[in-house]
């Protein structure tokens, strides 16, 4: 027992180690600038960052949820087709597609230039700016989540709870909101938090828009009013907003067991004219989250001139940090997602499981910073006196703790929802069978996980081309990715060089997306 | 075990690339694509290679505070004075005793102490709709706070440091009263909420939405390149009196260098008159040293007088320039 409490806590440690000096920042309190911040800050923050997280968490329910039903519900012409074109936005990071919004409506946008140049219309669309702006481009760039957690669940239905309700006399409403939703309630709390904490921790597509979250403040803190200790301070708090979340989910969760795996129910076939009105409204969804902000990175990289050279290692670059942490994610989630599987008993491994996946809200910037300095500590305590610097602070093992502590809950999400699915009985019965819990693991428990590790895989990979603050903070010299060059043009304003990084980082995004979606 | 030689693995990965020799390592804020050509020239004259790392300057500053001795880093090099104060601040510059660099550098653009270096002038200043403002209607920057240009002004997030920096150096010269007045008056005078950058402000004075903005003028001459017939045209503000306020792209050589003869020469180099020509021109910027001429490509515009205070201010007057900035709700 304290042996796999004492391995979990190990595995937390890439988490817990920056979350330690964040809260050793509370030694000593600048009054006078908390007393700025609680005045003429805080309060817009804290109603701009409530405003963003409960329209994103609207926008992706009606977006996500929508989907879902559509595609695990129903059945029409072209749906298999629809169910992996819907995750595709996964490819693109919030940031880039802030940017092309932001350009699809300027001046030199592609909208414009076309109605100027050929039909001589001075009209631009109106750019997304602020909360709203916040919430427009947080919900396209989060609603596949959602999507892709409801869709499973929704086409996981059992049959029989279904038919029972409506034998038993109630409409399809009440059937709807009394059975179907109950069922669909713990997979939707589940992608309502993880897009919650994705929306907490950016800062790209938060900061062009001009939206004053609490994680912009953050940086505002540290770069501008020139006090990392006060940063630290604040990013404590929003750890603990985040912590207070990952609870509230966990509670709402632990009442839930599949005690089986029922018989799914049938889709509902859709009419012609429902059919028309999924693929008018897909297609729409589609337009705005994928082919519009492309057509702009399109018109862009086809105007600039490119130091292709460049970008063949910041490719292999963003490659080989992907792979290998993705690789690290497995390795490290599957202990942690077995034993927390198999342990069910201890209400001590619950929680350190969870504790692990905290940093999936902790802004990248704050929780690299935090590991350079722990890394830097680590060193000096452990590096003989007349060694060479092994700079662990900037090295590619402080790139993987970093992902490692970011991304272990994108890993941890399938392989926990494909464990879920093993019923007891199964275990039950490889018990009888005189199978010790090794054994179960290794027979029974593995072969059942393979699709799930899988996903894992490509979850993980995904992100990590994406991830931009911690690479930036992290990568040693000569470790230069798409997402650092994507940054390095964006922050000049030279969105049209930006633009050709930005469509091979969604490229490399795309393939492994699209592996996971045909793959389920 | 599958860990530990995993670990090695990414340790030697890591590592590789760190011995060899005469390598300049410049952990810049200048952006590769600005700085690299400068660099290649470098090369080519002495054999020396210049390797750069990108980053923000607060990150990188306090990169070389956690590096400590075993910094790869040679030079820090940002876009702004006042994260040049900084650094120097946090100890992370070593003072240098150059007499070509004092000689080529205005004592204003440089460090009292010797960690720092302007290496180019950035001016920021108005830029205007010429099919509908006239020049005479402009003067100074403060004048933009009068309310005859209500709902005609567009400003640049104060989240930029080059707005924190203009600010500062207002506090610093006319005190907290009339910057805080001045600052309110633009506030006031928004045509639109502050954009993410200096090109997208361009843009909205070329759309109509503004009639003029504040921006730094190589933003407009990369536009213009790209866009000759842009109804857009700049304003040197400010001339009748303290001059239009100019920030710096510089650098200084870090405590710890392992190069740092070879980064003294580089930096020397850098201010030498044949870089200075350079260095500016790759971003339509202004040499810092002022007996070399403005590039060609900016020359149209005309010459300007720069304010002559000591940019150092720019970092001593931050902080309070973004309290000011947030209490008069510069957004």
């Amino acid at each position: 027992m304290l042996g796999r409490r004492l391995g979990l806590l190990v595995l937390a440690l890439p988490v817990l180690a920056p979350c330690l000096w964040l809260l050793s920042a509370w030694q000593s309190l600048d009054v006078s600038l908390w007393s700025h911040l609680s005045q003429h800050v805080l309060p817009n923050s804290v109603l701009e960052t409530l405003a963003v997280l409960l329209g994103v968490a609207a926008g992706t329910l009606l977006l996500g949820a929508g989907t879902g039903w559509l595609i695990g519900r129903c059945e029409f012409v072209g749906r298999r087709l629809w169910e992996w074109l819907l995750l595709l936005p996964l490819a693109l990071p919030p940031y880039v597609l802030a940017f092309a919004y932001l350009g699809l409506a300027d001046y030199f946008g592609l909208p414009g230039r076309v109605l100027r140049e050929s039909f001589a219309i001075d009209w631009l669309p109106p750019a997304p700016h602020g909360p709203l702006g916040g919430i427009l481009i947080m919900s396209l760039a989060l609603y596949p989540y959602v999507y892709l957690l409801l869709r499973e669940s929704f086409a996981r239905q059992p049959a029989s709870l279904v038919e029972s309700a409506r034998l038993l006399g109630l409409g399809p409403w009440a059937s709807f909101w009394r059975v179907q939703w109950p069922l669909a309630r713990p997979a939707l709390l589940a992608a309502i938090a993880l897009v919650s904490m994705e929306c907490l921790a950016e800062f790209g597509a938060m900061s062009v828009l001009g939206v004053d979250s609490l994680t912009v403040v953050l940086y505002r803190t540290w770069f501008s009013l020139q006090s990392l200790q006060t940063a630290a301070q604040l990013a404590s708090l929003l750890l603990g907003c985040v912590a207070l979340l990952g609870l509230l989910v966990a509670l709402s969760r632990t009442r839930l067991s599949y005690a089986s795996l029922p018989r799914p129910r049938a889709r509902r076939r859709l009419s012609r004219w429902q059919q028309a009105l999924a693929w008018a409204l897909l297609a729409t969804l589609l337009l705005f989250a994928l082919i519009l902000p492309l057509l702009q990175l399109l018109a862009w990289a086809s105007t600039a001139e490119h130091p292709v050279q460049q970008y063949r290692e910041a490719i292999m670059a963003s490659l080989k940090l992907a792979g290998m942490a993705a690789l690290l994610a497995l390795v490290l989630g599957l202990p942690v997602a077995l034993i927390a599987a198999q342990q069910r008993r201890d209400r001590w491994l619950m929680p350190l499981a969870q504790l692990g996946h905290l940093g999936y809200a902790v802004p990248g910037t704050v929780l690299a910073l935090g590991l350079m300095i722990v890394l830097t500590a680590l060193e000096s305590w452990l590096r003989p006196a007349d060694a060479a610097p092994w700079l662990l602070s900037t090295s590619v093992l402080a790139l993987l703790l970093a992902y490692q502590a970011r991304f272990a809950r994108l890993a941890h999400a399938p392989l926990a929802s494909a464990l879920a699915a093993v019923r007891p009985s199964m275990r039950e019965a490889a018990q009888t069978l005189g199978a010790g819990a090794l054994e179960r693991s290794w027979r029974l428990h593995l072969p059942l996980l393979r699709p799930a590790a899988f996903a894992a895989l490509l979850m993980v990979f995904v992100e990590v081309i994406k991830e931009l603050p911690a690479t930036l903070i992290l990568r040693p010299i000569g470790w230069d990715t798409l997402a650092t060059r994507i940054y390095a043009y964006t922050s000049e304003g030279q969105w049209d060089l930006a633009a050709l990084p930005a469509l091979l980082l969604i490229l490399a995004g795309l393939l492994p997306v699209a592996i996971l979606a045909r793959q389920r | 075990m599958r860990t530990h030689s995993f670990m090695a693995l990414c340790l030697a990965l890591g590592l590789s690339g760190w011995a060899q020799a005469t390598t300049i390592t410049v952990y810049s804020e200048r952006k590769a694509q600005l700085i690299d050509p400068i660099f290649a020239e470098f090369t080519r004259e002495t054999g020396i290679e210049v390797r750069t790392l990108v980053d923000q300057a607060p990150v990188l500053i306090e990169r070389l505070a956690a590096e400590g001795e075993g910094t790869p880093a040679d030079m820090l090099m940002t876009v702004d004075a006042g994260s040049l104060w900084q650094a120097g601040e946090r100890g992370v510059l070593r003072e240098l005793d150059s007499a070509s660099l004092k000689e080529a550098i205005p004592a204003s653009l440089r460090d009292e102490q010797g960690r720092w270096f302007g290496l180019s002038l950035r001016a920021r200043t108005i830029v205007y709709d010429k099919r509908v403002v006239k020049p005479e209607q402009l003067s100074t920057l403060a004048a933009l706070a009068d309310p005859e240009w209500k709902g005609k002004l567009c400003l640049r997030s104060s989240k930029k440091i080059y707005n924190q920096s203009l600010v500062a150096m207002m506090l610093a010269r006319d005190g907290e009263a009339s910057t805080e007045s001045v600052v309110r008056g633009w506030v006031a005078n928004l045509a639109a909420p502050p954009f993410a950058d200096d090109m997208l402000a361009i843009g909205a004075v070329a759309a109509g939405r503004c009639e003029v903005a504040l921006v730094n003028s190589y933003y407009l001459g990369r536009m213009l390149d790209e866009n000759p017939e842009l109804p857009v045209s700049i304003f040197w503000a400010d001339q009748q009196g303290t001059g239009v306020h100019v920030n710096i792209s510089g650098a200084g050589i870090t405590r710890h260098a392992k190069q740092a003869e070879a980064a003294q020469r580089l930096l020397e180099w850098l201010a030498s008159d044949k870089a200075q020509a350079k260095f500016a021109e790759v971003n339509f910027e202004y040499p810092a040293n002022p007996r070399i001429p403005a590039s060609s490509k900016v020359a149209g515009w005309g010459n300007f007088k720069p304010d002559q205070a000591p940019i150092a201010q720019a970092g001593q007057w931050q902080a309070e320039a973004v309290k000011l900035m947030d209490r008069a709700g510069w957004k």
